[in-house]
Formats: C-alpha cells, sequence, structure tokens
C-alpha cells in the first residue's frame, strides 16, 4: 500500500529531514509514526501526500509511484488518502454537516450520494446529534471527530494522522484511538505519527521510530521508546 | 441546481461581497479602460467607414473657367474619357454645383442666403482607376485651356483622417494603460479573497479537488468584474452616440457617421478584451498566491 526506497528529503537550507528511508506498509496495517519534534515525521507524512517531493528514492502511495506522477493526476492520489491533522482544520463558518459534506462536494459527487454518505459516517464517528452545530461550539474531541469523519467520508484506502491527540486530554484520545482502530479494521491503512507515549504503549501496533530523519527502529507489536 | 453549481456561484457572491469596495474599484477602472477603448475603436470604424464612402464619392474635381467655351469643355472631356488612368468622368455645371451645395447645407440657411446662385464653378469628377495616380492624371490636365484648378479631394480629407487616426492611437495607448491598472487591481483583489479563503483551499487541495475545480470561482469573480465593466463601458458608448453624436449627426449631415447598430458592434470587442483581460490577470495570480 506504502513503499519507501531509499528516500531522501533535503529542504532548503540544508536541513536534511529525511535521510535514505526505505519501507513498506501494507494493506490494512496501523503504523505508529514515532520521534521526537523535528525527527521528520512531518516530512514523511508530506511526502506521502506528494506535497513535497524527495531529493533521491521512489515512493509508492496506494500503487502509483508519486515521482512518476503528473501534477495534474495529484488530486486523484489525495482521494484516495485520508487526513487528519493536530489542529482539525474545521472551517468555522460551516456546520458539522457541511463541513463533512464539503469534502465530498468539491470532488464532484452527486447530491444524493451526500445526503446518504454524510449522516452514516457521522454515526460512525458519534455525532449524529452535532450534524447542525458549529465547530466552535464543539470540544476539541468531537472537533477530532468531525476532521476524522471528513477525512473517512470518501472511505480512502489509506488514513493519514498528523498528531492527532496533539491538543486532546488523555481520556479524550483514547476515544479518538478507539475510532481510528474502528476504522483500521474497516481494511482501511492507518498512519499515525505521534509523540504519545501511553497510546503507543497501550495499542501495541507497528512501531517506526525515526532520529534526525533517520530510521532508527521498525517493530511490530511495538511500545514507544526501550526505556519505557 | 447541483452542489457544484451551487458551491461555485455562492463562492462568487461571497468574494465580491467581501470586497466590495475593491471590486467596485476594479468595476470602474474596467469601465474607464474600455470606454476609451470603445472611443478608440468608434473613431478608428468612423475613420474607415468615412474614407470608404467619401472616396468612393469624389477623386479629382477639375474645377473648369467660367468663360470656358463648349468645345474647350468638349475637348477635356473626350480626353479624360481616352485616358487610361480614369475609370469614370462626371460633369457637374454650375447650377448642379448650386443645387449639391443646397442639399448639403439645407440645415444652414444662413449660409445659403449668402451663397450666389453662379458662385460655384462647373467642374468635372472624374474618378480614377488608381487613386495614387492622382500626379499624373493632374499635371497631364493642369494649364489644359478652361481648366482654372486641379483639386485631390483626398488631400483635402488627408489631414483630418490623419488627425482622426493619431487620436485613435492616443485613445488605445491611454485605454491599454488603464487594462494594465485594471488587471493590478484585478490580481490584488484575488490576493485578499485568496488570504481570506486560504483555508477552505488548503482543505480542498488535502480532499482532492482538482486545480481547475479551486481556480475557478476565483477566476469567475475576476471575470465577472471584467464582464461588468466592459457591459457598462458599452452602455456608456452608446449613451455618447445616442445624447451627444445625435444632434451633430442631423447637423452635418453630409458626413458618414457610423450608426448606432454599427456602434453596437464594437460591444462585443469590449467584452472579449475586458474578460480576456480580467481571465489572463486572475490566472496568473492565482498560480501566484494560491500555488495552484
Amino acid at each position: 500500500m506504502i513503499r519507501l526506497d531509499h528516500v531522501t528529503k533535503t529542504y532548503k537550507g540544508s536541513v536534511v529531514a529525511l535521510r535514505d528511508i526505505s519501507l513498506e506498509i501494507l494493506k490494512g496495517e496501523f503504523v505508529f509514526l514515532v520521534g521526537s519534534s523535528g525527527s521528520g515525521k512531518s516530512t514523511f507524512i508530506k511526502l506521502l501526500l506528494k506535497d513535497e517531493n524527495p531529493d533521491r528514492g521512489d515512493i509508492w502511495v496506494a500503487g502509483k509511484n508519486l515521482n512518476q506522477l503528473k501534477s495534474w493526476r495529484v488530486p486523484a492520489l489525495r482521494r484516495e488518502l485520508g487526513c487528519v491533522f493536530q489542529d482539525f482544520k474545521l472551517l468555522d463558518n460551516k456546520t458539522v454537516g457541511e463541513n463533512v459534506a464539503f469534502a465530498l462536494e468539491v470532488i464532484g459527487k452527486p447530491r444524493q450520494v451526500i445526503t446518504r454518505t454524510v449522516p452514516e459516517v457521522l454515526e460512525l464517528v458519534g455525532l449524529s446529534h452535532k450534524l447542525d452545530a458549529k465547530p466552535t461550539e464543539l470540544s476539541g474531541g468531537e472537533q477530532q471527530r468531525v476532521s476524522i469523519a471528513r477525512a473517512f467520508v470518501n472511505r480512502p484506502r489509506i488514513l493519514l494522522c498528523d498528531e492527532p491527540t496533539g491538543n486532546l486530554d488523555p481520556t479524550t484520545s483514547v476515544g479518538i484511538m478507539k475510532l481510528l482502530d474502528r476504522i483500521n479494521r474497516t481494511g482501511t491503512t492507518v498512519v499515525m505519527a505521534t509523540h504519545d507515549q501511553h497510546i503507543v504503549d497501550s495499542m501495541r501496533r507497528r512501531v517506526v521510530e525515526l532520529s534526525n530523519g533517520t530510521l532508527v527502529r521498525d517493530q511490530s507489536r511495538g511500545v514507544y521508546g526501550y526505556g519505557s | 441546481m447541483g452542489p457544484r453549481w451551487r458551491y461555485l456561484f455562492g463562492e462568487v457572491g461571497t468574494g465580491l461581497r467581501r470586497n466590495l469596495l475593491m471590486t467596485v474599484a476594479t468595476i470602474v477602472t474596467v469601465t474607464v479602460s474600455l470606454a476609451v477603448l470603445g472611443a478608440g475603436a468608434w473613431t478608428h470604424f468612423q475613420v474607415r467607414k468615412a474614407q470608404q464612402v467619401l472616396y468612393a464619392q469624389v477623386e479629382i474635381s477639375m474645377f473648369l473657367a467660367d468663360d470656358i467655351s463648349p468645345e474647350q469643355r468638349t475637348s477635356i472631356e473626350s480626353d479624360l474619357v481616352e485616358n487610361p488612368l480614369v475609370e469614370q468622368v462626371i460633369y457637374e455645371s454650375k447650377e448642379q454645383a448650386y443645387e449639391n451645395a443646397r442639399q448639403i447645407f439645407a440645415n444652414d440657411p444662413e449660409l445659403l442666403e449668402a451663397l450666389r446662385r453662379d458662385a460655384l464653378p462647373a467642374s468635372f469628377r472624374v474618378k480614377l482607376v488608381d487613386p495614387r495616380q492622382f500626379d499624373v492624371v493632374a499635371s497631364a490636365f493642369e494649364g489644359y485651356p478652361g481648366i482654372e484648378e486641379v483639386v485631390d479631394q483626398r488631400e483635402i480629407l488627408g489631414p483630418f483622417f490623419d488627425i482622426m487616426d493619431r487620436v485613435r492611437d492616443g485613445a488605445i495607448a491611454v485605454a491599454l494603460l488603464q487594462l494594465a491598472a485594471a488587471a493590478a487591481l484585478i490580481s490584488n483583489t484575488i490576493r485578499l479573497t485568496a488570504f481570506a479563503r486560504r483555508e477552505q483551499t488548503g482543505i480542498m487541495k488535502l480532499v482532492g479537488a482538482t486545480n481547475w475545480y479551486i481556480r475557478l470561482p476565483f477566476m469567475l469573480e475576476g471575470i465577472t468584474a471584467g464582464l461588468i465593466g466592459s457591459l457598462i463601458a458599452g452602455g456608456l458608448l452608446i449613451a455618447a452616440d445616442v445624447l451627444l453624436l445625435s444632434g451633430v449627426k442631423d447637423q452635418v449631415d453630409f458626413f458618414p457617421f457610423l450608426t448606432t447598430a454599427e456602434m453596437v458592434r464594437i460591444i462585443p470587442i469590449l467584452v472579449l478584451t475586458g474578460v480576456l483581460v480580467a481571465s489572463l490577470a486572475s490566472f496568473l495570480s492565482l498560480r501566484r498566491f494560491l500555488d495552484v
């Protein structure tokens, strides 16, 4: 589902964000991407989205070689990926329902599909009753659920999460993780960048650790760090 | 209306309202520039039409002496007819000249009052196969007994047309400067809109909306401003024709003015220019400010 082959990414000013990363993530896997701030986790996610391009090495996502992907084909790639961020990225002037529907509207889905799938996915994240609420009226955990609903509403093959619990308290985070786990069980590949040690340790899933842009550990059913 | 269209029109409306002042400034600038361009186009087409009509009417006038004998006249006429450079010869007697003048100045009774019946000379109106051969024909007939003067009618009109052409060039130059200002305003409006909507466009890119889908509301915003401006400019042009020019047209009825219908045909040129400049300005600034 995702494969990186000797991928190196350097930003302007010669900061090496990722150094010679090779990695394969299979369909349906749940992978934690761990490491301290600046270790290259966000760059990793941006490369998978083709928001950034690598200096060297090949990346395959959902069967596409990103180096050979024409720029006009990038939207098609992103329709197979769902994205969840630490800051939710919801539009405050739209209701919960409209925020989720927006993701379908702008890729030209017909109205019948939108009116059917939006309530379905809100049901999945447990926010059916908040359909007409504005994001500002919701708690952080609820906002992140809306964000996950929006990422998942088009049934992507891969869900990319960049610090999804970064702004949430531990109890709320557990709820979000349960939701991501449920989504993973539908066959969706989940890649989650985090430095939340408790979550990683309690889930016991595959852990990939980056340190200063280098892959230092790839462990199935791992924990956050050797010390814990 | 599907979600796609509702989204599009909603976005265009919101954008235009959000930057109302900028939008008004843009439309006014587009209007002024295209009105000036319209004036330039009017001058151009007016000169072309006048040249066509007036040059077809007259080319050379050979004014005859009042004391010309009938033999001299016949000999000039037969020489003219036999000349291979001459296409057509029309004789205009003193009476016909007077009648023609009466028609041309029908609206100017004072002038007619002063015009004596025998004031105008008789003449031959000569149409050449190639009007540029004037000098050859003129020198051949100048000094003929009975010919008072050979006049190239084109030379009378020439300076007038030259001035009109310069007016046209000036108008187009001013219009181009104004259009550049309009393009800058459109570009600036789009930059503001792009900034105001950066969250939304960011999400759109993320969920896989195509670049054209993201661009379209912005482009339509610019194009709407261009379209409205060009239509107002067209309206101003017609208003100027009806309100200002119609009086002159009645007074000077020998001059082939453009009809209102012919002026309406300038409007598509304005609309096309306005929309084209607006699309181009929008497209280029989007690439810069929106990165799509």
